[in-house]
Order: structure tokens, then sequence, then C-alpha cells
């Protein structure tokens, strides 16, 4: 028992050491870097919402958008996925054209590292 | 019989002040339902800047108890065994500064910490405390247990009381440092009223013991039992100490 715990403390006091050296170098490598396009008032319309995205960013009607939450002196940033409707007809301009769904100050996710999922973190730049 | 009984007891104590640490432990393990180190991972990664507080921590005790040990040792044998004019006045001095509580002097050693500029730094958090009568006293009390005859026998070898000490008096008042350094650090590790006066315009230096409450609740458990591992492995360190026979002789159960 004693060394058990004698064991676990030792293991424990690697893991901190190792941590606080390393771990917001672990947070930025197993984060993937995003950049993102936050919807302005130029685009907001009274008829609604005329925003023109690149194609990669629409899959099966929706787009990724980026939430933000505070921890622990520092914002985390996750992917959500909101349903967008689209105007029919443009695909072939390799763009779309987005008529609802999002709303001002929502910040899309343009290009990602790598395939985003819904609740996923990741790092932003910042700019919209 | 009655020495089961009393051993039985004991645990069953010990077991009880237990209760809240196994309870933060275990709630620290459990992560959406299921056993997980993903609070841990949260923490020790999303919420990095955890670390700097907890070092700053780690740093602050040490230094305190370091100190303090230091500086009470020689003190305390001093008014032990060396015979000065004015000892039993300057100990009744170091008693009633003892007694005092810290909110007694908390406003001295402010206006005495703005005058040297020490506010705000982390000098203010440490130098107050590595002064601490209490240790002296206990270490006094320690002294006091080993016998003349062993200094007086160590006084014909050398004259230097330092080395008196070193030599002759400490192999048996060991324990009793450690149980005092075991102490002075859980005391300064716990302090949280200094930080926020001394500190209150530099958040940065502030030790773990303020910032823990503004943890995330989703890693409130990973940060409660990160924050009392130091204490169980300052425990390993002088468990050695702490158990050897001559502790017996100092706290009078042999």
């Amino acid at each position: 028992m004693r060394k058990a715990a004698k064991a676990a403390i030792i293991i424990f006091g690697a893991a901190v050491i190792f941590f606080s050296l390393f771990g917001d170098m672990i947070y930025s490598a197993v984060t993937p870097d995003v950049s993102a396009y936050t919807v302005s008032a130029a685009v907001m319309t009274d008829g609604g919402l005329k925003l023109v995205l690149p194609k990669e960013c629409v899959r099966d009607g929706r787009v990724m958008i980026i939430e933000s939450y505070p921890a622990f002196e520092r914002t985390v940033y996750t992917a959500r996925s909101v349903e967008v409707l689209l105007r029919e007809g443009d695909s072939e301009s390799g763009k779309y054209l987005i008529e609802s769904g999002l709303k001002q100050g929502d910040r899309v996710v343009l290009t990602s590292e790598k395939e985003l999922r819904e609740g996923d973190r990741v790092e932003t730049d910042g700019h919209g | 019989m009655k020495t089961r009984v009393l051993k039985a007891f004991y645990a069953l104590l010990g077991a009880f002040f237990l209760l809240a640490s196994a309870a933060l432990i275990i709630k620290s393990l459990i992560y959406n339902g299921g056993p997980s180190l993903l609070e841990y991972w949260e923490l020790f990664t999303v919420d990095h800047a955890f670390f700097g507080y907890f070092w700053n921590s780690v740093f602050y005790s040490a230094a305190i108890t370091a100190v303090s040990i230091a500086i009470s040792l020689p003190l305390g044998f001093a008014f032990a065994k060396i015979r000065f004019k004015g000892s039993k006045a300057l100990f009744y001095a170091y008693l009633l500064a003892a007694l005092l509580p810290f909110q007694a002097t908390l406003l001295p050693n402010y206006i005495c910490l703005k005058s040297l500029n020490m506010l705000n730094t982390p000098l203010a958090l440490t130098l107050p405390m590595m002064f601490s009568p209490l240790a002296v006293f206990l270490d006094r009390q320690f002294a006091l247990s080993v016998p003349d005859e062993l200094i007086d026998s160590a006084r014909l070898e050398t004259s230097s009381a330092l080395r008196i000490l070193r030599h002759a008096v400490w192999p048996h008042i060991k324990p009793g440092a450690a149980a005092l350094a075991a102490l002075i650090f859980c005391e300064s590790w716990n302090t949280v009223e200094q930080a926020l006066i001394f500190a209150m315009d530099n958040p940065g230096i502030y030790p773990l013991s303020v910032r823990l409450s503004d943890l995330p609740e989703n890693v409130s458990g990973a940060g409660g039992a990160t924050y009392m591992f130091p204490i169980f492995a300052l425990f390993l360190i002088l468990r050695k100490p702490l158990e050897s026979p001559e502790s017996g002789e100092i706290w009078g159960t042999k």
C-alpha cells in the first residue's frame, strides 16, 4: 500500500512537471488552426443575409462556426455546425450564396488544418 | 485489547479527516459520468495558466520553510542551552509575538513593506512569514529534550555553538524539525489573505491558494487534487525522520 502510494505520488509529480513545461505546447499541437470569417453588418440586408462562401466551407447544407467560452485565463474556441439556406444554382462557380442561418458576429470557418466535427476545439488567429 | 481499540480509533479518526480529500480525488477521476483522466488533461493543457500559480506557491512555501527552519533552529538551541543575559526576557517577547494573530500584525507588516518598496513583489509574500516566533518556540522545546551531558561532551571537542548544534543536537531534534517543516509548509501553502493584501496590484505573483476558486467547474476536482499533491509529496519526503526512533523522545511517548 505504501509502495503504491509512493509510486502514485512520484508518477503524478512527474506528470505535473512534464505538463507545466509542455502542456501549452501539447494543446497547440493537438488543436487545429482554423481561419474564420466574421459575419459583418455589411452582408446583413433587410431581406436577410447576402454572404458568399467558398464551396469547401459548406457540407450538406451546414457550415461550421466558432464559439468561444472562457477557460482559466484564456478563451477556448470550439466548432459548432449550423444549418444554412443556400441559393440554388450557384454551385458551379465554386461558391455558395448563403441566404439565412447565420447572424451578425458569427465566425464562419473558412479553412481548417483537419476535418472538424461538432465540439472540436480549434485555435484561431482572432481575425475575421 | 486496549491498544487495539486505541489503534482502531486513531485509524478511524485519520480516515475521517481524509474523507474530504478522498472525495475530491474521486471526483477528479470521474468525467461525464465515467472514470477518466480527462479532467486532468483539461487542467494541464487547456487551463495551463494554472501552473504559473502552482509553481509560485511551491517557490514561496519552499523558501519560507527553508529559511524558517534555518533561522529558528539556532535560535531555539540558543534559548534552550545557552545562558546569556536577557535570554528569558527575549524568549517571553517571542512567546508574546507567537500568541498574536496574524491580523494584528497585518497592518504593521503592510506599512513596513510599503516603506521598503517591497509591496507587489514575491518578497512581500515570503519575508513576513520567514521569521516565525512559533518555530523558535517549538525548536526550543525540541532542544530542551537533548541531554545537557551530550552538549557538555560536545563542548570538549569544540567551542563552536554551531558545530555543537550540527553534530550533537541536530540528530536528536531531526524528527521535530521535520514536523515543524511540515507545519510551516502547510501554513504557507494555504496562505490567502497576505497574498491578497500585499500583492493586490500584481496578480501574476499570487499563490495558487488565491486563484484556486477561479478555476472552471469542469476542472475543479483536478485542480483541488493537484493543489493537495505537494502536501502528500512532502509527507513522503519527511516520513522517515517523522517515524524515526528519536521521534518518540521528542513527543514524550518513550
